[in-house]
């Protein structure tokens, strides 16, 4: 299941981020990694982008970038 | 001298804190921009020390942006102590920056921040645990609390003077490899660099794989030695991550009782369908208390310079040559005098802009509007650098630092001058007020849609051009804040720095320009017709006759000024103004006694949003054009200065984020396209007029 897919006000655990190496660290740096909490609260009014919450902090990520984000089943 | 460095994570309160123990002594550099300025202070207090504050970071591995500022100090510089800020409401992050700033070995102290919603939420903190664990010193404080800076700067004395010497927080089995590595590096190196921290940094560099230390030990040849090590120990960043996850089982916080009021509030204002409109209705209100709220003062602060000044002048001077009174009333004060009363339109407008960034809203902004933007090829961050740009384009252009790819900082970068700037706005209020009346905030409305709608139209234009083989990895990864009751004292410090700034530069720069061009305007013999001014630009409006107001040339030679800062135009069409305004008897002593009054007049009109009356200059500005074509002409001049070359200082900042081609770029940019458009407006405009006159 991918962090897209997720349905609103559903939560889940990261299973890996799908990014080229360059933009992992992006991730990492702030607090996104595998093992984090992530919950999907809501999207923008035109579907993109969509807001979740990871470890308690609030964070927009585009909807081609989410689905980069692989979860635990 | 004794170097103290804040650093920190973005929006953790580092500012604050330097604003609050440096206090006056604090020097920000030239253009503070939202997260930009290196600002440091030099203050005397048991001695000499040496503040600064660097650019928010996550971690020390970034080699573009701000974070590279924060990054090659720590290369260049070792201060005597480093100042960890940290917000305690969001301690995981900071304390995976405090274990690689442990690495540099430089001593700490943490200082945890926002202290007041811990208790607001109920969080608890062991700092005792968690000081000894890190072996650093933990203070807990909080920027809005007077009484805790004396216990800061304390805290500061006392540990400045520290040697250190910080174990990376490891498991038994990790510490034993990193100890052998260590000793294995010891081993292979003369008794020279044998100092335990060199040692340290060297066996860091090797885990961190850090080039430069590779290549320094590739030049002692035991950079093959150490690769045993470094594949045993090349989950270092876990291990750090590890080790964050320990010491977070001292934090004891309820994340969801602190996200609380922000989900409340995000399912309104970032509704599905009403998130939008909401979004223009702030906006529209905002514009409406910047603009309605700053003008009497305005209006005050131009009749206390001009008209009261100006009569003590008169007094004093009293018998001087003509030229020196000419010189002091017409040039300095009525130059002056305009520029400074656009004061209150600055403070109103760096408030605004506080309030949404301080209160989390600013980046709601960039949420919504993401989506769109990239229907422009822009990004929602695009879209707040331009909306910082109706405040001033300057600290705009440094906003584009945030934006995911180079091509669209550049491009953004760009198109931020068509975003019209606070300084733009006294021209449109003077020339809307004085040819369309009752319907200038419609015009001055209209002159902002087209500033946006050309700086879009552009976009799609210039991404024709960019080079799409390379497929952008791009990575938008916004982070939205915690609302925030933005508080009095942060907002009030903003606006403070800022409209210093603006007076520093109003001061040294555009007097100069005002002085210089009134000298044009009345040498050789004090009238404006015979003027110097009068016989250069008399010839050059001829080429602009085609857009309509060329044929005053007064406001054609009004335009150079422009480059230098937008608001000498005001100034130097109020010198121009003034030369024909009829005097008015000034009664000093009622004047005087008026003075109370009018300052509570004043201020109970901002507060009612009431605006401005009349002014006697829209009245000469109205006497430049006064043909059936008038209103064509003078909205053409405002497209004109709409569209027309950044300041200097914009172009200075272009050139020093963007390089010196993208400079010029804009220079051509936006000296062809507002001819072109004028033309076209213009020739169209009277067109119409004709048209419609003759049905």
């Amino acid at each position: 299941m991918r962090a897209d897919e997720l349905a609103s006000g559903a939560c889940a655990k990261i299973a890996k981020i799908d990014v080229p190496a360059k933009l992992h660290d992006h991730f990492f740096h702030q607090g996104i990694y595998a093992g984090a909490k992530i919950c999907f609260l809501r999207c923008a009014p035109l579907h993109d982008p969509l807001l979740f919450e990871i470890e308690g902090i609030f964070f927009a990520i585009r909807r081609k970038d989410a689905h980069q984000i692989l979860l635990k089943e | 001298m004794k170097e103290i460095a804040f650093i920190g994570n973005p929006n953790v309160g580092k500012s604050a804190w330097i604003n609050a123990l440096a206090h006056a002594d604090l020097q920000v550099g030239n253009w503070a921009g939202v997260t930009v300025a290196k600002k440091e202070a030099y203050v005397n207090w048991d001695q000499s020390y040496h503040l600064i504050d660097l650019p928010g970071i996550y971690a020390l591995k970034e080699t573009q942006g701000e974070e590279a500022i924060t990054q090659n100090y720590l290369k260049e510089h070792t201060p005597d102590l480093i100042v960890q800020v940290i917000d305690a409401t969001d301690m995981k992050r900071s304390l995976y920056l405090t274990l690689l700033l442990r690495e540099l070995q430089i001593p700490m102290m943490l200082l945890l921040n926002f202290m007041d919603e811990v208790e607001k939420h109920g969080m608890l903190i062991e700092t005792e645990k968690l000081s000894r664990r890190l072996q650093v010193p933990i203070i807990c404080a909080s920027a809005l609390d007077r009484n805790d800076y004396d216990k800061v700067k304390k805290a500061l004395l006392c540990h400045v003077n520290d040697t250190v010497f910080y174990y990376p927080l490891l498991n038994p089995l990790k510490e034993h490899q990193f100890t052998q590595l260590l000793s294995y590096i010891k081993s292979k190196i003369q008794t020279v660099e044998s100092d335990a921290k060199a040692i340290f940094r060297l066996g860091i560099g090797v885990v961190n794989e850090d080039a430069a230390i590779m290549h320094h030990l590739h030049l002692l040849q035991i950079d093959d030695g150490v690769m045993r090590y470094q594949k045993q120990l090349a989950d270092w960043d876990q291990l750090r991550m590890d080790a964050v996850e320990s010491m977070m089982g001292y934090v004891h916080a309820d994340m969801k009782k602190r996200n609380a009021f922000t989900y409340k509030l995000d399912q309104i204002l970032l509704h599905r369908f009403w998130g939008l409109p909401l979004f223009a209705v702030v906006f529209f209100f905002v514009l409406l208390v910047i603009f309605r709220g700053s003008a009497p003062w305005t209006a005050f602060i131009q009749y206390l310079i001009q008209d009261y000044c100006g009569a003590v002048c008169a007094k004093i001077l009293g018998d001087v040559p003509a030229w020196v009174r000419a010189l002091i009333q017409n040039g300095l004060l009525a130059g002056v005098g305009s520029v400074l009363s656009f004061v209150p339109l600055m403070a109103y407008m760096y408030g605004a802009m506080a309030v949404l960034e301080e209160s989390g809203y600013m980046a709601r902004i960039a949420f919504l509007m993401d989506r769109i933007m990239r229907f422009f090829h822009l990004s929602g961050r695009s879209f707040v650098a331009f909306v910082l740009g109706f405040g001033c384009n300057v600290p705009a252009i440094y906003a584009t630092r945030t934006i995911e790819s180079e091509a669209l900082r550049k491009r953004t970068a760009l198109l931020v001058p068509f975003m019209s700037c606070g300084a733009r706005l006294p021209v449109y209020v003077l020339f809307a007020g004085a040819f369309f009346g009752n319907q200038a905030p419609y015009v001055i409305i209209l002159l902002y849609a087209i500033g946006i709608w050309i700086a879009l139209v552009l976009s799609f234009l210039l991404h024709q051009f960019e080079n799409h083989t390379t497929k952008a990895q791009t990575l938008y990864l916004m982070q939205l804040p915690p609302y925030r009751l933005p508080r009095m004292k942060m907002i009030m410090q903003k606006i403070k720095q800022e409209v210093r700034g603006y007076v520093k530069k109003t001061m040294s720069l555009v007097i100069w320009v005002i002085i210089v061009l009134w000298a044009l305007t009345y040498f050789p013999n004090g009238s404006l017709q015979d003027s110097y001014l009068a016989q250069a630009a008399k010839p050059v409006s001829i080429a602009f006759e085609p857009l309509g107001f060329g044929t005053n040339w007064k406001s054609v030679a009004a335009l150079p000024s422009g480059i230098i800062a937008k608001e000498s135009v005001i100034g130097f069409l109020g010198q121009l103004a003034d030369a024909s305004a009829a005097e008015m008897p000034f009664v000093f002593q009622d004047e005087t006694k008026q003075l109370p009054k009018r300052l509570a007049d004043t201020f109970f009109a901002s507060m009612t949003l009431q605006g401005q009356k009349e002014e006697d200059t829209t009245k000469t500005i109205a006497l430049l054009w006064h043909d059936e074509n008038a209103k064509a002409r003078a909205f053409s001049f405002l497209v004109y200065i709409l569209l027309s070359v950044p300041c200097i200082m914009t172009l200075q900042a272009l050139r020093k984020e963007y390089g010196l081609r993208t400079m010029l770029a804009s220079l051509l940019l936006m000296s062809l396209l507002p001819y072109l458009v004028c033309f076209l407006l213009y020739q169209g405009l009277s067109l119409c007029h004709l048209l419609f006159a003759s049905l």
